[in-house]
Order: structure tokens, then sequence, then C-alpha cells
């Protein structure tokens, strides 16, 4: 058997239990995060095309399972990301029953990160837009719960990812087949264009992150998080492949300067509406777009530690997401007003869920001792010799997002009128200071984190020159 | 075979174009459906002079099965017409649907002589299809605020998109691929509608 269909298997076998378990959210939880975090084991540390014994049984499990000519395959090149992804997914689904975030929360998510892996596994690797947008359709299900469903988001998100998906595969047919090189410059532009707006959609560069702005505000945040998560990183992703598989489009100079120019954009814009937003779940999404154009600076530098720093932002900001979106959730669950007065003196009376939120934006915006921070450092020192003024702007993007927190704690530190809350569970006090203790963790040793980078770009070879 | 479908390969154009303006203009849920069996039908028969005909039935069962998914959804909510767009919402005029539609058409005509997409091997006939089909489409999906007529935008761009990627890639895991897709987007759409339905459905049963 082989790896690749052993994590399909597994995975739909959660799945399934996912949907029975749909009304019990504790045993639902518990059952999704475990089969996770066995998958990330499993891509992680398993012997793959090694003969080895299991309960006296020899077995060799293959990397590779052929499908209708193509291939799954299970590869050194994406183990690391691979097992990250299903970590994240088991850290997010074993938190999952404290937030609430809809009966079809741990299946949806199961399908969506399975989808993401297999685009992750298939080769060639242009496919791998057609599974991008099987797991949008699975995200309907995480964005739209029944009572909560945000139908605008949800026709945004699936009208997006089709056209995303249409753009990469005629991209990733014209590449190859048509011969597109630098001495090519009409073809060159024409597939440069239609890349562009493909991974704008999968990165949520403006004003592809719409639904998001929708979602955010009306489903639950924490399934979002989930779906925002997976999707912006396995573009990432998705995009250095695309720099790694072709030399001329990583060596076009004015490609790297047309990169730098979208994130330099994304930092001002998302720093502007970060401060101006009257809801935090949707001040969040222009963070988001803050920390997205940090990312592509870090792209831009077009060497090895700007690839490492892109991913390992792109790795924190997941957790960073996820310990806001736990934060949040808890603190929505009373009510239904999202807009800053419904947010006033929380802090006072939920301490442990506003401070979760409140340290997942912080890392979110890269402020100091938090999870955000030493990628945005090491951008800094990477951008401080060949681009000063653009080293500015990580600085400035860190203030203004480091702003909006500001502007946040002083609306739940603010005195509001008695208000009926329910009290924490133990467990609920012990995933929110788990997520807290993660973020800051991370913040102050980097190190835990970067080694998983460093792998995941080890399959990225082109990219390491 | 392969001469007859070249041969009325116009017709099937023609078809896509009529069964896209219908999908954009009738708010009937019969003709609805009905214009867009047509439609996969027409797709078929363009994507049949690239692909084969096998390759093509495929495609059109997996349509079908698209038809039968809407048709379903929207016979189970007879209390609610999810097709028709609310008062407020501007495609509820119809002199503007078909203003819309004849400026797409007379767009698609004139892209289509252009031979805008470029793709080597494919046909005038397989240009003017789709990009019939994906102009109708994005307008559905951008202008309605229905989740199954937005869906149903969303397919007819797809559609349109499958007329010109036949005549480049010919791999089944690709076609496969995308005929999942359809179906998902159908389902994706009848979850939508029945949520969006459910509130007015409780509100006539109590």
């Amino acid at each position: 058997m082989s790896a690749p269909v052993i994590i399909s298997l597994v995975t739909l076998m959660v799945f399934g239990l996912g949907i029975v378990l749909r009304h019990r959210p504790l045993a639902s939880s518990v059952v999704t995060a475990s089969g996770a975090m066995a998958l990330a084991l499993f891509a992680l540390r398993a012997p793959i095309d090694q003969p080895t014994e299991i309960f006296g049984i020899a077995v060799k499990i293959g990397d590779s399972f052929q499908v209708l000519g193509r291939s799954l395959t299970l590869s050194a090149g994406n183990r690391a990301v691979v097992g990250f992804l299903f970590v994240v997914a088991g850290f997010v689904f074993g938190a999952g029953w404290a937030a609430r975030p809809g009966a079809y929360f741990f299946p949806a998510g199961m399908v969506v990160v399975g989808a993401v892996v297999a685009a992750l596994m298939i080769s060639p690797f242009l496919y791998a837009a057609a599974f991008l947008e099987i797991a949008a359709l699975a995200g309907v299900l995480l964005i739209a719960p029944p009572g909560r469903a945000s139908i605008r988001g949800s026709e945004r998100l699936l009208l997006f990812y089709t056209l995303a998906m249409l753009a990469i595969l005629v991209t990733g047919w014209m590449l190859p087949s048509v011969g597109v090189t630098r001495a090519t410059p009409e073809l060159a532009a024409r597939a440069i264009r239609l890349l562009a707006l493909g991974f704008a959609v999968l990165i949520l560069v403006p004003p592809f992150h719409i639904w998001l702005l929708d979602a955010i505000e009306e489903s639950s945040p924490y399934a979002v998080v989930l779906l925002v998560g997976v999707l912006q990183s396995a573009g990432l992703f998705f995009m250095l492949r695309f720099l790694d598989n072709y030399e001329w489009l990583r060596t076009d100079l004015g490609l790297m300067a047309d990169i730098r120019l979208v994130g330099a954009a994304l930092i001002v814009i998302g720093g502007l509406f970060a401060l101006a937003e009257r809801s935090m779940a949707r001040s969040v999404v222009y963070v988001l777009m803050g920390d997205l154009g940090v990312t592509l600076l870090a792209v831009s530098i077009n060497t090895p530690v700007g690839y490492q720093l892109a991913l390992g932002l792109s790795a924190v900001r997941v957790i960073g997401l996820a310990v806001w979106g736990l934060g949040i959730s808890v603190l929505q669950r009373e009510q239904s007003d999202r807009k800053t007065a419904a947010l006033e003196g929380r802090g006072l009376d939920t301490p442990i869920a506003s401070a979760a939120a409140l340290v997942g934006l912080a890392s979110l915006s890269g402020l100091p001792m938090t999870a955000g921070f030493p990628a945005r450092w090491g951008l800094m020192a990477a951008l401080a010799g060949q681009a000063p003024g653009v080293a500015l702007l990580v600085i400035a993007s860190v203030m203004a997002e480091g702003l909006a927190c500001v502007k946040w704690l002083r609306v739940l530190l603010s005195p509001a009128g008695p208000r009926p809350t329910r009290g924490h569970s133990r467990a609920e006090y012990a995933f929110l200071g788990l997520g807290i203790s993660l973020v800051l963790s991370l913040g102050l040793f980097p190190q835990l984190v970067f080694p998983w980078v460093v792998q995941a770009l080890s399959g990225l070879k082109n990219l390491l020159l | 075979m392969s001469a007859v479908l070249t041969a009325y390969a116009p017709w099937a154009v023609a078809s896509a174009a009529i069964t896209g303006v219908m999908l954009v203009v009738l708010d009937d849920r019969r003709w609805l459906t009905i214009a867009l069996v047509a439609q996969y039908l027409a797709a078929g028969w363009l994507v049949a002079d690239a692909l084969g005909l096998a390759v093509a039935g495929a495609q059109i069962l997996g349509g079908l099965l698209v038809a039968i998914i809407v048709w379903l959804t929207w016979r189970n909510l007879e209390a609610a017409d999810q097709a028709v767009p609310r008062a407020n919402d501007l495609m509820a005029l119809r002199s503007f649907r078909w203003v819309v539609v004849l400026l797409v058409l007379f767009a698609g005509w004139g892209l289509g002589r252009r031979d805008w997409m470029g793709l080597p091997g494919l046909t005038s006939t397989a240009v003017f299809g789709a990009t019939f089909l994906m102009l109708l489409g994005l307008v559905q999906a951008s202008l309605y605020r229905a989740p199954m007529r937005v869906v149903i935008g969303v397919l007819s761009l797809l559609s349109g998109f499958g007329i010109a990627y036949a005549a480049v890639e010919s791999s089944l895991a690709v076609i496969a691929l995308l005929i999942i897709v359809h179906l998902g987007l159908a389902l994706a759409g009848s979850y939508l509608t029945i949520l969006q339905a459910a509130p007015s459905e409780r509100g006539v049963e109590g």
C-alpha cells in the first residue's frame, strides 16, 4: 500500500466519523484531532519505500499512487508541509469544541485539509488547482453552517476559486506546452498575467479578499480561520513551486519588483483599514492583508533566506489566526453583535478569551515577543542592506497594526455596563492558555518552528540555489 | 461522425449562446433547468469535436446529474421561489437583464472574431462557443444574488472553459476532476439555496 492511499483512506474514515458524531462536538473534536495528529505523525515519520515490520508482518509503504495517469506522491519535498498542515488541523480541531463553530466544522474541515494535502501531493503539480477548488467547495460547509451561514461569502468564494482554477490550469498548460520562456516576451507576459490572477485569488490579494470580509463577520470566525489559514498557506506554497519549476519566472527581475510593489501596497492598505474598521473580525482581515504584504516582500528578495522567511511567516500566521479565532469565538458565543460596542469591557469579565484574541492579533501584526515577530526581524535584517526603504515599510506595518491591537485592547478594557456572562470550563481555560503560550513561546524561541521551514523548502531545490 | 459534428458545430454555438441568454433572462425554474440541460448538450457537442464522443458523453452525463440536482432543489422549495430576484435587486428589472445580455453578446462576438484566446488547435466555433458561455456565466454569477443562480453562472463559465480547454488538454484526469467540480458546485448551490430558504419556509409553516 502507498502512503497517499493510507492518507486518503484515513482522511475519509475520519470524515465519516465526523459526520456520524456531528451533533457531539466533544467526541467529534477528539476523533478529528486524533486523526489529524496521527496523519501528521505518519507524514513526518513513516518509513517510506523502506521494508519495515508492523506487528511482525513485513510491509513496505510506497511513496506514490497512480490515478488516471497522474500520480499522488508523498516525497521528501512535501512531507514537511503535509505534516505541518495536519498538525495545524489537529490543533484547530482539538480546540474546536470550545469555539462551537457548527456541526459540519469537523468533517468539512477534514475534507478541506485532505483536498489541500492532495493538491500538495499531485503530480504534475498544475492539477493542484482543481484540488484547491474542491477544498473551496468543502469550505462552503465551514462558512455556511445552518443558522450562521455566510451565503454571499460562500458565493464569492466559489466564483473566485473557480476563476483561479481556470487561470492556473491554462497557465499550467501554457508553460510546458507552448514553450513560454524569457525569449517569448508576449507569451510570457500573458502567462504571468494569468498566474497573477490565479495567485491573487489563492493568497487573498484585494479585491479577492471580499469573500473573507463577508464570511468572517457572518459566520463562525473559528471555522473561517481554518479555511483561510489552510487555503492561503497552500496558495503560497503552490506559488513557490511555480517559481521553483520555472527558472525564467524566478529570474525575472520585473516580476520580483511587481511582487514587492504588491506587498508594499498590501501593507499600506492593510495597516490603514485595520485601524479604521469598527468590527474586530474585519480588522483582523486587514491585519492579515498586511501580514501577507510582508510575506510577499520576503518572496521578492528572491534568495533562499527570503523564501524561508516567507514560509516561516505563513506557518506562524496560521497559529496566530487559530489563537485569535478561538478567543473571539468564545467572546462572541454569548452575543450576536460583532461591532465595537459588543466587545466593550469583555476583557474585564472574560479575561482569558480576550487575552487569546489580543495575543493572536498581536502575532498577526508581528509585535515583539509574539510568534509573528522573529520572521519580521529577519526580513528587516535581510532588506536593510539592499532596500532600506522597504525595511522601513516593514517597521511601519508592525507599528500600524500594533496600533490596531492597542485600539482593540482599549475597547476590551473600557468600562461597560453589567452583563450576564457564562463561566469557562477548565478545558476551555486550558486550550485558551495553551494557545497563548504557544504564540508567546514561538516569539521567544523561533527555532522551534524554523527547522520545519528549512525542511519544507528542501523539496524546492531550485529556490535554494 | 466527426465530420457531422464539425459541420453542425455552428448550430451548437448558437444553442450555447441561446441557452446562456435564457439562463440569465428567464425566471421560470422549469425553463431554467431545460436551458441548463440544453447548454450541457451544446457544450458536449463542441467538446466532442475535439475529444471524441466518449469523453463528451461523460461530460454530458455529469451535466445531466447537475441539472437533476438543480431541479430537485428547486422542486423541494416550492414555498420560496429562489430563482426569482428580489424586488430590490437590480436583476429584478427584466429590461436591465436584456441590455446586459445584448452587450455581452456583442462583446462575445467581437472577442470571438479576434480569437482572443490564442490557443493552438482551437476552431473558430469553439472560440465563439467558449466565449459566449464564459461571458454570460460571468455576468450571471456576478449580478445575481440567489445562490443557485450564481452557481449556474459559475457552471456556465466552467462549461465555456471546458470547450476551450478540450482543444489543448486531453488528459482524462483533468476531465474527471472538472466533472467532479461541476457536481460539487451544484451540490454547494443546492445546499446554500436550501439554507437561504429555510427561515422563509419555517415562516410559511409556522
